[in-house]
């Protein structure tokens, strides 16, 4: 538990880092875009990250005050149907955003060329990376 | 997959919660392994199995493998 306890604080160290980071990078975001479009983006995008951050950290922040609490939690991440849960959702996801961007591919390629292309290239990027994991995965087990 | 789980919890007048914790899963897997919607892997069995100071055939019905 003790090595637990000490993942769980290296994990909050980093998230707190994060934290911080977006800050910066908002303040930097701030000082460099003019369209308030961009500025409102930003300002959403960031507000959303810090806000999840923070929920996190108070969640791993409140397990680590007690033993019953870390136990809860380790048992919680590491439980096997939780587990299996995300894999399938995953997979189905994957597969969706994958059929959901194929036809938005094809409609932009009669609207728009810039953004069939920005399309295309997600499209190949995900395929790369899943015939790149699949190897590393047959490889490992 | 059919268990005796249930059964075995209830002679020991055991909680779902309280054979989560003993195991290292959450009460939603015992819940679903009891209700055979989630098949148990075979080292989760074998935690179950040992608490009970059984085997994991006792603990588990595998007659639907050998039909």
């Amino acid at each position: 538990m003790e090595d637990y306890k000490g993942k769980i604080n290296r994990r909050m160290t980093f998230m707190a880092m994060s934290g911080v980071f977006i800050v910066i990078l908002y303040w930097v975001a701030k000082q460099t875009l003019d369209a308030p479009k961009q500025i409102g983006f930003i300002t959403g995008l960031c507000i959303a990250l810090e806000a999840l951050i923070l929920g996190y950290l108070g969640k791993l922040f409140l397990s680590s005050r007690s033993a019953s609490g870390l136990k809860k939690l380790a048992i919680s991440e590491g439980d096997e149907r939780k587990a299996l849960i995300a894999q399938k959702t995953s997979r189905a996801g994957i597969v969706i955003y994958a059929v959901g961007l194929g036809i938005a591919t094809i409609a932009a390629f009669f609207l728009n060329e810039t953004v069939f292309m920005t399309l295309m290239g997600v499209l190949t990027f995900m395929a790369l990376i899943k015939i790149i994991l699949r190897v590393y995965f047959q490889r490992k087990y | 997959m059919k268990t005796r789980i249930q059964e075995l919890r209830k002679k020991h007048k055991m909680s779902q919660e309280e054979l989560a914790n003993a195991v290292g899963v959450t009460r939603q897997t015992i819940t679903s392994i009891e209700v055979g919607k989630y098949t148990a892997s075979l080292v989760l069995a074998y935690k179950i199995a040992k608490h009970f100071n059984l085997t994991i055939e006792d603990v588990f019905d595998f007659t639907e493998l050998e039909d």
